[in-house]
């Protein structure tokens, strides 16, 4: 079979065609054979009565004298077997030691008649006689006399072709209607399977008629064997929009922070060009901070998008938390601006599970961030602690790595909103992506991302990650809907 | 590929009529294989008959005219010894067809199972053919035969019962010179005896009165026939029509009639029998006993009487022949003929037959 047999879809109306083949198929045989054994019997019945009568007839002749038995074979017996016309007939008169007295001596008796011959009530059975199955009847009774009763016995036999016709007109004229039925069953089957795929042919026009930015709920009303598909299709387009609604702000932001950042860019070159000397520079200085700025926000830009990517691709795989933070901090104090920072540190004892399985790249953006956000609000000579400890998350065990500062904190009432994009509080707003990214990160491990007061009335940010998440992949898909 | 489910069920459908025709078929017993004879290697075909071989030349030439490469080889019995021969016969020395005149003997072999199943192009009546196996070819009606001179002044009898009749009311002319079959001689005089006998009443009132009048008995038809003309005799009772009307066609002294109450109708017989080498011959050779042709030259060339006689109802053809209007009561070939066969029914009947005939100086066995 060629590989493009193997995974041609499979048809819905024609597997439904060969269950429902199938079934009268088994049907029929089914109703065949009781067809058939219902022939049998009936053509038996029927015939036996003549075989019956035939000697009864015979019984009725026979008489018992001073002389011996006396049998007077009347005409009317095998006349009565003629009335099948085709059949041959044989016949014999015996006694009770099965010795013959008139008739045909060979005829077989069968293996039910004991060695005593029977009562009164005739025994039918077939056997093979003369070339062909011949049906029998052994029938007797027994005569009184002078003398001892005596038993006298007929058998008859006659082939079974009148009663096989018989059974096979019954067959027939069973079989004939049950293949029409069946027939007509089969297709009724077929239309009401058409009849019943019509909405989804419908739904399938709606689907391919549509404009491709037309991701509007399909307005079909399904059968309800189909309403959950239908509600699958609907939901999936609904997360689409929602999902290309965002890329669309998210583009739409972008661009408008980037432009804005480019525009400050612009003005402040251009004052540096057209102000005078001594105040160049200092205009120079304020465009070199401003292109930094929007260096800056590109890079969170990129780490933003490089975050939710990474939480569809992602394979988890165990990270050592202590690496990670020692070498955050170590960015953290050869970055600019840190150097009167004092940084703390607070693991736990060694021996404790430190690690959490993870994407090491996207957890270590997303402590960058907040690092890096903990480094800008805190004052010159502030401090920043780091910390890590085991936690627990919705019943899982996590661990918290939180990093407070010294700086003047989030109040309650907004930290709802720092972790949205783009949004930024004062002047020593960033570009508001930082926590955004953390959050993110947060979301896709399955932890959360805590933000509350330090010690000293700065932020302290908490990023809880349980140790082993659920999935095999990270669980946040783009775009979702929360 | 729409389609294919229809086209499984019609396979199935299929298969299972195949399987009903095969069940059917393996039923009635299959046709055993005619294998085809060998192109123009003369066949020959042998015929074991008991019936007139004079009667049966001009059909045998016919046939082999017809069919240049059949030679036919014809041997003749008297009835009761064809039974004997066929039932003794080895396989590799039986006929190819058996063909009598005795319905009794015939049915009997053919109960047996002797016969092979064949197929005939023409339809003949029904009673006159049993499991496509046994075909009568003739129709020949049993009749009345009497002297002219001796009734010239007398009325003729009409019935079995005018017959009973006139020979009580006048014994002396009757006294001696009434003839019939002696039953336990001839066998076809045996089966019109019992065929009377199963019609009722008048026909064994008529058996008396044929033995108070000392009816004398004969082997043959030809023998009670010569007897009739020669005036030993005024009447002979069952006699095979066509054998009769031969004679009385060629001589003025004697006439013959049909009692009006019935008149059995005897047909010779022929089947092929199962153990035949040559099957196709032998069907050949049947189907043309019956054909047209072969119903012709039965009633152009031969004594015999033809089964179905070409334009004419039966009724019409007898009626041309014979004096009286009657019912034809054909003998019908089927199994009730056996009855007459069993050992204890022929004793007994024999036995009440000669209580009421007497037969001179021989006794009843």
């Amino acid at each position: 079979m060629s590989a493009t047999a193997e995974t041609r879809p499979y048809s819905l109306r024609r597997r439904l065609m060969i269950a429902a083949t199938a079934a009268f198929a088994v049907l029929i045989a089914v109703l065949s054979i009781g067809l058939w054994t219902y022939a049998r019997s009936a053509a038996n019945e029927t015939y036996d009565l003549l075989l019956r009568g035939a000697a009864i007839s015979v019984l009725e002749r026979i008489t018992l004298t001073p002389e011996g038995v006396d049998i007077d074979l009347p005409p009317s017996a095998l006349d009565i077997l003629a009335l099948a016309e085709s059949d041959r007939v044989f016949y014999r008169i015996l006694d009770r030691e099965g010795r013959t007295l008139t008739g045909t001596p060979d005829l077989p008796l069968d293996d039910r008649l004991g060695p005593d011959l029977p009562s009164d009530e005739p025994i039918f059975f077939d056997h093979a006689y003369s070339g062909e199955t011949v049906r029998f009847v052994v029938h007797g009774r027994t005569l009184l006399g002078s003398a001892d009763p005596q038993w006298v016995g007929v058998q008859i036999g006659q082939t079974r072709r009148a009663r096989v016709a018989m059974q096979n007109d019954l067959i027939l004229k069973g079989l004939v209607p049950l293949a029409a039925l069946s027939l007509a069953g089969i297709a009724w089957a077929r239309a009401g399977i058409g009849l019943a795929m019509r909405p989804l042919s419908g739904i399938e026009r709606d689907i391919r008629m549509r404009q491709p930015s037309d991701l509007e709920p399909l307005r079909a009303v399904p059968p309800r064997e189909v309403e959950s598909l239908i509600a699958s299709i609907n939901g999936f387009m609904l997360r689409l929009k929602h999902s290309k609604g965002q890329a669309e702000s998210f583009i739409a932001d972008v661009a408008h922070q980037i432009r804005t950042s480019l525009a400050t860019l612009n003005s402040q070159l251009q004052m540096a060009v057209e102000t005078d000397d001594l105040r160049s520079e200092a205009a120079i200085l304020r465009a070199r901070d401003q292109a930094a700025r929007t260096i800056r926000l590109t890079n969170q830009l990129l780490s933003h998008a490089m975050v939710i990517h990474r939480a569809d691709e992602a394979r988890l795989e165990p990270v050592d938390l202590a690496l990670l933070l020692r070498q955050l901090l170590e960015e953290a104090i050869r970055a600019e601006g840190a150097a009167e920072i004092e940084f703390a540190v607070d693991l736990p004892p060694s021996g404790e599970p430190f690690h959490v399985h993870g994407d090491a790249i996207a957890i270590r953006e997303a402590m960058r961030n907040l690092l890096d956000n903990a480094v800008r609000h805190s004052p010159a000579s502030g401090a920043v602690t780091l910390s890590a400890a085991p936690a627990e998350i919705s019943g899982r065990a996590a661990m918290a790595l939180s990093i407070e500062d010294t700086g003047p904190g989030i109040p309650a009432d907004e930290r709802a909103k720092v972790v949205e994009r783009f949004y930024t509080r004062g002047s020593h707003g960033g570009s508001g992506l930082g926590l955004s990214i953390a959050a993110s990160v947060a979301a896709s491990h399955d932890g959360r991302l805590d933000l509350g007061q330090s010690a000293e009335g700065g932020l302290k940010a908490t990023l809880v990650l349980p140790i082993a998440p659920r999935g095999g992949t990270l669980g946040l898909r783009a775009g979702e809907p929360s | 590929m729409r389609w294919r489910p229809i086209a499984l069920f019609a396979v199935l459908l299929g298969v299972g009529l195949c399987l009903a025709g095969a069940l059917f078929l393996v039923s009635h017993g299959l046709e055993s294989g005619k294998t085809g004879e060998a192109g123009d290697r003369p066949i020959d075909l042998s015929i074991w008959s008991a019936t007139d071989t004079v009667a049966m030349t001009a059909l045998i030439e016919a046939f082999e005219d017809a069919n240049p490469t059949i030679d036919i080889h014809y041997t003749e019995f008297n009835t009761s010894e064809l039974h004997a021969a066929v039932l003794g016969a080895k396989p590799d020395q039986a006929p190819d067809i058996v063909i009598s005149s005795a319905m009794d003997l015939q049915v009997e072999l053919v109960n047996r199972g002797l016969a092979l199943p064949i197929t005939v192009s023409n339809e003949t009546p029904e009673w006159a053919r049993w499991r496509n196996e046994l075909f009568g070819f003739t129709s020949e009606p049993v009749a009345l035969v009497f002297n002219r001179a001796a009734f010239a002044d007398r009325p003729l009898p009409e019935t079995r019962s005018d017959l009973a009749g006139m020979i009580r009311d006048d014994p002396a002319f009757f006294n001696g010179r009434v003839g019939t079959y002696d039953i336990a001689l001839s066998g076809v005089g045996y089966m019109f005896a019992t065929q009377d006998a199963q019609r009722g009443y008048q026909a064994s009132r008529l058996v008396e009165s044929l033995g108070r009048a000392r009816a004398r008995t004969y082997c043959c038809t030809g023998d009670m026939v010569a007897d009739v003309a020669d005036g030993t005799t005024v009447l002979a009772y069952n006699v095979i029509g066509s054998y009769a009307l031969q004679s009385v066609e060629a001589d003025e002294r004697i006439g013959i009639l049909l009692l009006s109450d019935y008149a059995l109708v005897m047909t010779r017989s022929a089947f092929v029998m199962a153990s035949s080498d040559h099957p196709l011959a032998a069907e050949g050779f049947i189907d043309f006993l019956l054909s047209p042709a072969g119903q012709d030259v039965i009633a152009q060339q031969s004594s015999l009487f033809p089964l179905v006689s070409a334009g004419a109802p039966q009724q019409a053809f007898f009626g041309e022949r014979f004096k009286g209007a009657t019912s034809l009561l054909p003998i019908r070939l089927r199994p009730g003929l056996l009855t007459w066969l069993d050992q204890k029914k022929k004793e007994r009947f024999l036995s009440d037959w000669y209580a009421s005939i007497d037969v001179g100086d021989r006794s009843a066995p």
